[in-house]
């Protein structure tokens, strides 16, 4: 009997750990995917040299913040509004 | 001892008479303290600190000024660095410069180590290099390490995360910031990235400041927690009121870990409280703990929380059979 | 065996006290030695299990491993618990009663010392045992960091081409693994499409500092060993190389932390 002692306690602690519910769910592995945003208003997509915090069109705001150089976003992306 | 004491509080070397500044009767003049005194001294034990007043923000008493202060300082400071044969790096000379702050601060306000303790933290920054929590030590403005990313200043970000730990989904989230999910990747990424180029640990310290009110961010309202029994939840009211029962919070938290469950989720399963909450409530204990700091009332709540996680041990230990030692006897 | 005697012999004191002595020592012994037992037969399977885990998650994070991991250390902790409360209520008394008695006999305190002093010595052997075991349980749960890298390296190779503007449908090559969500501009149309990585992808930046670290662990090593201030630059020039090399993206902000680190350690000596 006092053989199993441990083997049982892990048993039952990997069945408890199992069973229970993890904070904030267990995260979905996601493939990588590609879409595009298109405006909300006016239907228009985004080009490169417009910048992609306003629409270049009927200047709908994507994004209502002012673009910094970070990894692979830079300054140059803000819209002419941000400028 | 005592009357060597006495006569380092109340002086008679000639530095009183040139500083017109210093002219309160009893007014500590400086230091003569040597290592025979301070030993001496140091019989003493603690001296209330009720004998004298000190300034609410920088803990200085107010009988003696900055400037006279950080002057007796630097003479200790120069005196205890004569002393020294070997060669000395700046982090050598660091630790000299606080000892000779110790020993003025002591001499000039009583030997009492709390109220010591509370002036270190308070001054942290410009004593130790390093930032408290609570102190106000931190400045933002015209610091480049403040300079928002991605429009995303440090505040903003500590108000996303703390609402991505409480289950708010993102695109509500990233939505009322007003930025897509390709920012947030690179915010998330770069604060940390400022955060591990401060020295001073200041970031850190303002983060787990600014965590603590996200709560209170324009940005956030009317968005629900996605996790726990939301902000006027009974339980998380008395997590922020009644410090005894987040000390059992804290210690029943602990013996969950150690017996193999998700600590986080067994808060929010029988309180209700999810984990961004709680931490904030955190933050605010350690402040209010740092500001008004005792080092009898420090180890009180600590022997409190580890009795709790004792009790809860045992409980999470009979749902699991027991120990698995439980039937070895000496 | 464990000496009970000092080098002078004491032949006055009653056999009595000796013989008790003895007893207590040995039954302390076995005591951590059913102890060590079960703490082996708990770790060696879970051990095990972890592994099984780990394996089962890939690269993944899986929190039940942690929990798992988390239920076995407090187990252990329990033992250590169980351990001193058996030293203050038995041993210690024990010890002190011992002593006492000696002194008020007249003789020297020897055999009390000896006899705390083999206690300890026991207690520190069933303390590395308790160590070598925390060690076995935290490698247990270690991921092949490169072999998880490696993966993403696979991953992209097979990914690089498959995507199309959602404009226009021309193709869209990833110049380069992206491991956060970033803008790609189609040549054919101008559009600015939303990449996202994959899980696996985005996990890079927090790999490659892992894996930096293992790279170059024989290098810190090093400077534990020699403590001379060249190697600690050695390694940690070598360990942000290894870093910048698996993500070039970040190298601007790692710069930064090497700085800061290296103004760090240049505090620390003369």
């Amino acid at each position: 009997m006092e053989e199993k002692k441990g083997l049982s306690f892990l048993e039952k602690l990997k069945a408890k750990a199992q069973s229970q519910e993890k904070y904030g769910g267990t995260p979905q592995q996601q493939d990588a995917g590609l879409s595009a945003r298109t405006c909300p208003n006016c239907g228009a997509g985004r080009a490169k040299e417009d910048g992609l915090t306003h629409c270049a069109y009927c200047g709908f705001e994507f994004m209502s913040v002012k673009l910094t150089d970070g990894v692979n976003i830079k300054q140059d992306d803000n819209s002419q509004e941000n400028k | 001892m005592f009357k060597k004491f006495l006569n380092n509080i109340l002086g008679n070397d000639d530095k009183s008479k040139d500083d017109p500044e210093e002219t309160m009767q009893n007014q500590p003049q400086g230091s003569s303290v040597n290592d025979d005194d301070f030993e001496d001294d140091d019989d003493e034990g603690d001296q209330p600190a009720h004998q004298y007043e000190f300034d609410s923000v920088t803990q200085h008493g107010t009988h003696y000024t900055k400037q006279a202060f950080d002057a007796a300082v630097e003479e200790e400071y120069q005196q205890l660095l004569a002393n020294e044969k070997d060669a000395l790096s700046e982090q050598d000379k660091s630790n000299i410069r606080r000892e000779a702050t110790r020993r003025i601060y002591d001499s000039w306000n009583g030997y009492n180590m709390d109220q010591f303790l509370k002036f270190e933290m308070a001054n942290s920054l410009e004593l130790t290099g390093y930032a408290t929590s609570g102190f106000n030590q931190v400045q933002e403005e015209g610091n480049p390490l403040y300079e928002p990313i991605h429009g995303v200043s440090l505040y903003d970000y500590a108000a996303l995360a703390h609402c991505m730990t409480q289950g708010i989904a993102e695109q509500d989230l990233l939505k009322a910031f007003g930025i897509e999910k390709a920012v947030w990747d690179e915010v998330n990424l770069l604060w940390p990235g400022r955060m591990k180029e401060d020295a001073t640990f200041g970031i850190m310290t303002k983060y787990g400041e600014y965590f603590a009110i996200a709560g209170q961010h324009p940005k956030i309202v009317g968005l629900a927690p996605g996790i726990g029994a939301g902000g006027d939840n009974a339980n998380l009211q008395k997590l922020k009121t009644d410090r005894y029962f987040y000390e059992e919070l804290c210690g029943a938290r602990t013996a969950a870990y150690e017996y193999g469950l998700d600590g986080a989720q067994w808060i929010v399963d029988n309180y209700g409280i999810n984990l961004a909450d709680f931490q904030a409530v955190a933050m605010d204990w350690m402040t209010a703990q740092n500001q008004n700091f005792s080092s009898a009332d420090v180890l009180h709540y600590q022997n409190y929380q580890d009795e709790k996680r004792e009790e809860y041990a045992k409980k999470f230990a009979a749902e699991q059979g027991g120990n698995v030692a439980d039937d070895i006897e000496f | 065996m464990f000496g009970l005697f000092g080098k002078e012999k004491e032949n006055s004191i009653p056999g009595e006290w000796t013989a008790q002595t003895r007893q207590m020592q040995e039954r302390w012994s076995t005591f951590l030695q059913k102890l060590e037992e079960r703490m082996e037969e708990l770790c060696t399977a879970a051990i095990g299990e972890l592994r099984t885990m780990r394996e089962q998650a890939g690269g993944r994070f899986d929190m039940n491993l942690h929990q798992v991991h988390s239920g076995i250390i407090g187990q252990l902790t329990n033992m250590e618990k169980k351990l001193r409360e058996v030293y203050e209520q038995q041993v210690n008394p024990y010890y002190n009663q011992l002593d006492k008695q000696l002194e008020e006999a007249g003789f020297r305190s020897d055999m009390a010392y000896e006899f705390r002093e083999a206690c300890s010595l026991r207690q520190e052997q069933f303390e590395k045992q308790r160590d070598q075991w925390k060690e076995q349980l935290e490698r247990a749960m270690k991921p092949d960091n490169e072999a998880e890298y490696q993966a993403i390296l696979q991953e992209y190779e097979e990914i690089k081409h498959k995507f199309d503007c959602s404009q226009c449908g021309a193709g869209i090559m990833l110049d380069k693994i992206y491991f956060t969500t970033t803008y790609l501009k189609c040549e054919a149309c101008g559009t600015q499409n939303t990449f996202q990585p994959s899980t696996r992808a985005a996990g890079l930046p927090h790999l490659a500092r892992t894996l930096a670290e293992e790279r170059t662990a024989h290098l810190l090593k090093r400077y534990q060993e020699t403590s001379l201030p060249e190697d600690y630059y050695i390694y940690l020039r070598k360990m942000f190389d290894e870093w910048n090399c698996i993500v070039p993206d970040m190298e601007e902000s790692n710069e930064k932390f090497y700085q800061r680190l290296l103004n760090d350690f240049k505090r620390t000596i003369v």
